[in-house]
């Protein structure tokens, strides 16, 4: 479903924030991408949504070269894709309910579709309660738990969360984790970029681990060792 | 899509209107207020400018010819008048006119209508309304009838017996004008121009040797 083909990404000649980096990922697959701060996770991932071009190589999603596609028909292509970043990026002006509508607005989704869709995808991620609440008004978990219903509620192919859980507590954490595994269940792939530790070990699903911009590790069930 | 946009964006457009209620009340408080000043003064200006307008159109000076003066005398500086650069407008108004005129306005002063009936004979003379191009002519024209050529026939300019009315009003009006910049004046009147001397408020009837 996604290939990255020797992938290289050089932003200054004195250091590469990715080095010939290869590797497949699966539809309905659950893939970790760990690695400490600065070993490439986000550039990975900015490549895949084709907000960077590749210094070499090339990032398939299906059979489309994302870096070939012309801008006209990126957003689409970018649909396709659900991003949950780690500061929420949530519109501050706009309750959960609209944050998770607009998304589909944007989307060019009928009024019909936004009310049977977003009621929907705030009661899977538990936040039917606080639909009319602005971010300032909602926890970090909260938060995060609007921006994951915000990126699924397209029904997206996958979903990318770049540490999604970086500035949450423990049991916020596992919430958000939970809710990713149960998305993957119900047949979306997820890419999560972290370098939580405890996370990484109690999920035991496919670990990808990058070091100074290179694959060093690619095990099915795998922990997180660096 | 381009109505649903729409409809979305008009929408949202309230929504934001009522949640931010203090700055949409402050914003709209603002246009108004701004609006009401830009207003009031666009409408004073046509106010002040119409009344400008309607005080210059009364400005004129008078001449009034001594009864004895022969008409076509009078006609002949009246042609003479009218070629001078600095004339827009001269008025003739005759002996029978100016009596006809008189007896009209003191129609209930039967006092006045008895004396005149006693008389016998028109007291009254011509007179000759003169518009200026620019109010600062009004000198140079009073100058030209003060002249020694219409001695005989001219009795009285009221030119000077007004002249610092005129000359106060004239300020008055400039400055009103400066701090206007009218841009409801005709543009292809050049400025001033339209301007006249006072010589008289109301429009002078030639009543100088009203015997009353």
């Amino acid at each position: 479903m996604i290939y990255f083909d020797h992938v290289s990404k050089v932003y200054s000649p004195t250091s590469a924030a990715l080095e010939d980096v290869s590797f497949a990922v699966e539809p309905q697959e659950f893939v970790s991408i760990v690695g400490q701060s600065g070993a490439g996770k986000s550039t990975l991932l900015k490549l895949l949504l084709a907000e960077e071009k590749p210094s070499s190589g090339k990032v398939f999603f299906e059979s489309l070269d994302v870096h070939k596609i012309s801008n006209g028909e990126l957003p689409r292509v970018r649909r396709r894709m659900g991003v949950v970043f780690q500061d929420y990026k949530l519109l501050p002006t706009k309750t959960a309910y609209e944050n998770i509508a607009f998304a589909m607005e944007a989307a060019g989704k009928t009024e019909e579709e936004i009310q049977q869709d977003v009621p929907q995808v705030l009661e899977l991620v538990g936040l039917m309660d606080k639909a009319w609440h602005f971010p300032s008004e909602l926890s970090g978990g909260e938060l995060q738990r609007v921006a994951i219903a915000r990126a699924i509620v397209n029904r997206p192919d996958v979903v990318i969360a770049d540490e999604p859980t970086g500035n949450l507590d423990p049991i916020n954490t596992w919430e958000i984790i939970n809710l990713l595994e149960k998305i993957n269940e119900l047949g979306t792939t997820v890419i999560l970029a972290t370098h939580d530790k405890e996370v990484i070990n109690s999920l035991k699903r496919r670990v990808v681990t990058l070091e100074k911009g290179r694959v060093v590790r690619d095990e099915k069930r795998g922990r997180y060792v660096l | 899509m381009e109505i649903i946009q729409l409809k979305r964006t008009v929408r949202q457009g309230f929504v934001n209107f009522w949640r931010n209620g203090w700055v949409s009340l402050a914003t709209v408080l603002v246009m108004v207020l701004t609006l009401f000043v830009f207003g009031g003064l666009f409408f004073s200006n046509v106010l002040l400018t119409s009344a400008l307008e309607q005080l210059e159109e009364k400005v004129d000076i008078s001449v009034y010819f001594k009864t004895s003066a022969i008409e076509d005398e009078i006609l002949a500086l009246k042609s003479s008048v009218e070629k001078l650069a600095e004339v827009r407008e001269a008025e003739y108004i005759s002996r029978e006119q100016a009596l006809l005129e008189f007896e009209e306005r003191h129609r209930e002063n039967s006092l006045i209508t008895q004396s005149l009936e006693e008389l016998g004979e028109n007291p009254l003379g011509a007179s000759l309304n003169i518009r200026a191009q620019n109010p600062n002519q009004y000198e140079a024209i009073s100058r030209f009838l003060e002249s020694a050529s219409f001695e005989n026939i001219i009795d009285k300019i009221n030119y000077r017996q007004n002249q610092l009315v005129i000359e106060r009003l004239s300020q008055i009006l400039n400055s009103s004008r400066a701090m206007l910049s009218t841009p409801s004046a005709s543009p292809s009147t050049p400025r001033g121009t339209k301007f006249q001397s006072c010589a008289s408020w109301a429009r002078p009837i030639p009543i100088s040797a009203d015997p009353f």
